[in-house]
């Protein structure tokens, strides 16, 4: 009848301070062990099974096994992870977004229609890309776009924090504070905070004026009124 | 620029990354660490998850050549059962040291409770003691509360915490669906907190060892009321700072617990509470003694203090204390009535008085100009009703409230004369009704008397008045009274005289 989790919040600090401590020295058992005692992988599961109600249990497990790859290697790679359940949560929700979409494409596209396209191209003799290595290509070009669009971002904040997130971006980072932007080039922790937010409302703004994007697929994490911002 | 549907797409997929690797998560990582603690996996599901975390570690460590950690996680199982194993024996430590230890207080010393309790047939061993309210745990499993928990599960995804129970219990946390009627304190959960903090805790809640509630609930959110409410004195939070409390034993099996839950929640406790006429006669007899101390007759403000003191002694509201001190003055005249008029038993009125209790409540409203007015005003339709009262000739009580039409209107009393008269209960209840009819219609009559030359006066004076006085004089629930009626008189206007309201 009693709850059998007696843990507190900085117990659980603890733990997450011992699970990348471990996995800085790839330690994966050690790591395992504090994620385990944090409770996180509890927590993270339970949200994203809320979260995604279209993915059943062992797909939440496997996108969250996945986020704790990631970030096992990014972080006995060197990579300096400063919150740990951020972290995770972003690589499992991307993985968890990206599977439900799959999952939309494959409802919308019946077996026959598939199998009809991939028929086609081989019969065409159109080489089959290796899908990484052309998605990198493709990446690339999208960065270099973005790029070249940053001196009509206009104030030079502005242009500044948007090229350290594209840099992030091109160095295939899965999160970033605005505490490390701060710091890294030398500016408040609200400047950065609001600079991010223009910088992206601006760079839709400029995107559709060239029309790089589809105000139908537009995605609602970059639509952001700036105005909303300023009373930061 | 030229752009393709392809540049497009990925252009876009790269803002996207590039606001999502940025986003501030701080809510959401508050958010995971909370339902951890709160709602951990299952062991079979966390070993399921485990597994699928060990394998693909395990995997993506032999593509990239990590020999390290694929031999540090080469037997999936082991690693998963260590794993494992390292939280349980957390919680086996931590449940022993988070068991609630009974203190002493007030020289009483933790003990077994002697002879032993049975419970729903079972012998149960319990130690009693103090422990202190804030260490309890509300019973979250509690069936009373099974509606208010699901819909809270519902709505956030979660158990409510302890706090949130409370809040639940204390009627704070507004809940979808609950009557409007029982939306301020459903469980009445005030009006126990009043006797708590009179009498104290005087059943003692049971616990389990680590201070979970097992019976108890409404008793312990009584004692946080006391406890967080300014409505209570330092004297009372003190007396409920700690319970005494009966707490199952580090042996209790489950079986045990279930058989408290039963026997407590379940079975009756064929407690009956005594009558509202026993309790305000009580009441009624402090009152004259409290006056009686009185050097003077004590004036409003005085008496408002002394009923205060009166509501804290009894545990009841203050309104009821007036309603109840009126009621028995009520009741009084009733019983003097039928004793020295009537020449009947004490017993026997005393009998009817209790029965016909909550009438009283009726005959005592309206002062100025209700029923009481008209009884005090006419004291042989007073004693009309006292004969009728006491004869069971009232239907209901409802039928009290239309008294006060009845002086002035010759037939409705005659109607109610016959009643008395009359020897079998079933007519003389028609009667009533009879009498009761013919004084509500008349009533009704005589508000449609006049009533062109009321609406001519009042209109008049509404023209006349300066405009400023709708802004100035006239305060904002009267202007809402106006203009619902002018609504309504906006809705027979078209009724009888068309769209144009002008007669056709």
């Amino acid at each position: 009848m009693a709850d059998a989790s007696m843990t507190t919040k900085p117990d659980q600090d603890e733990c997450i301070r011992r699970a990348l401590a471990a996995a800085s020295v790839r330690d994966a058992h050690g790591m395992l062990t504090a994620l385990h005692e944090s409770m996180v992988l509890d927590g993270l599961v339970q949200t994203f099974r809320m979260k995604w109600p279209t993915l059943d249990h062992d797909e939440i497990d496997f996108v969250v096994a996945g986020a704790v790859d990631v970030l096992y290697q990014r972080v006995a790679d060197g990579e300096n992870v400063l919150n740990l359940i951020a972290y995770l949560w972003k690589v499992s929700d991307r993985r968890a977004s990206d599977r439900h979409q799959q999952r939309l494409r494959e409802s919308n596209a019946p077996d026959e229609r598939l199998e009809a396209s991939v028929d086609n191209r081989s019969k065409q003799g159109v080489a089959m890309l290796d899908p990484d290595a052309d998605w990198d290509r493709r990446r690339l070009r999208a960065v270099s776009i973005a790029r070249s669009l940053l001196p009509r971002l206009g104030q030079e904040n502005l242009q500044r924090v948007m090229e350290f997130v594209l840099d992030a971006v091109e160095a295939g980072r899965e999160d970033i504070h605005n505490s490390e932007i701060a710091d890294a080039l030398g500016l408040k922790l609200g400047t950065v905070r609001t600079s991010l937010s223009r910088a992206f409302a601006r760079l839709a703004r400029i995107a559709r004026e060239e029309n790089l994007i589809d105000q139908s697929e537009l995605s609602d994490l970059w639509v952001t009124d700036p105005e909303d911002e300023l009373g930061d | 620029m030229e752009t393709t549907p392809d540049m497009r797409t990925d252009f876009t997929t790269i803002i996207d990354a590039a606001r999502r690797i940025s986003a501030p998560l701080g809510d959401e990582v508050e958010s995971v660490l909370t339902v951890g603690r709160e709602r951990p996996l299952p062991r079979a599901e966390i070993a399921r998850l485990l597994t699928a975390v060990v394998e693909v570690l395990r995997r993506s460590a032999s593509r990239r050549g990590d020999e390290q950690t694929g031999k540090a996680l080469d037997d999936v199982n082991c690693v998963v059962d260590l794993v494992l194993g390292v939280r349980e024996r957390i919680v086996a430590v931590s449940s022993q040291s988070n068991r609630i230890a009974l203190v002493e207080r007030n020289g009483i010393p933790p003990g077994r409770v002697s002879p032993r309790p049975c419970f729903h047939g079972i012998e149960v061993a319990m130690n009693c003691g103090f422990v202190k309210t804030t260490d309890i745990q509300l019973w979250d499993a509690n069936e009373r509360l099974e509606i208010h928990l699901g819909q809270f599960q519902q709505q956030h995804g979660r158990k409510p915490t302890g706090a949130e129970l409370i809040d639940i219990m204390l009627s704070k946390m507004k809940l979808p669906g609950i009557p409007i009627g029982e939306s301020t304190d459903q469980f009445e959960i005030v009006q126990l907190a009043r006797s708590i903090a009179v009498n104290g805790v005087r059943k003692p809640p049971i616990i389990d060892t680590d201070g979970t509630l097992l019976d108890g609930n409404r008793r312990v959110a009584a004692c946080h009321y006391i406890l967080n409410s300014d409505d209570f004195e330092a004297d009372d939070k003190k007396r409920v700072e700690y319970i005494f409390v009966w707490q199952l034993t580090e042996h209790a099996t489950n079986d045990e617990r279930n058989a408290v839950v039963v026997s407590l929640n379940f079975e009756p406790d064929c407690k009956q509470d005594w009558p509202a006429y026993v309790k305000a006669r009580k009441l009624y007899l402090e009152w004259q003694a409290m006056l009686a101390l009185e050097p003077r007759a004590p004036g409003s403000q005085r008496q408002t203090v002394l009923k205060r003191s009166l509501a804290k002694k009894f545990a009841l509201e203050m309104n009821t204390v007036s309603r109840y001190l009126k009621m028995i003055e009520w009741s009084n005249d009733f019983e003097d009535f039928h004793l020295t008029r009537k020449q009947r038993d004490n017993f026997e009125v005393k009998h009817r008085a209790n029965h016909y209790f909550q009438y009283f409540d009726e005959l005592q409203k309206g002062t100025s100009r209700g029923v009481a007015y008209a009884l005090d005003q006419d004291e042989s339709l007073k004693h009309l009703v006292f004969d009728l009262l006491y004869d069971g000739k009232f239907r209901n009580w409802s039928q009290v409230r239309y008294l006060k039409h009845i002086p002035g209107n010759e037939d409705a009393r005659a109607a109610l004369v016959r009643a008395r008269e009359e020897s079998d209960t079933d007519t003389a209840q028609e009667f009533v009704d009879d009498g009761i009819a013919i004084a509500r219609n008349r009533s009704a009559e005589e508000r449609q008397l006049g009533v062109n030359s009321r609406i001519e006066s009042f209109v008049d004076w509404l023209e006349a008045l300066p405009v400023s006085a709708f802004r100035d004089r006239i305060n904002a629930p009267n202007l809402q009274r106006l203009l619902k009626a002018l609504r309504l008189v906006e809705a027979h206007v078209s009724a009888n005289l068309g769209s144009t309201g002008t007669e056709q």
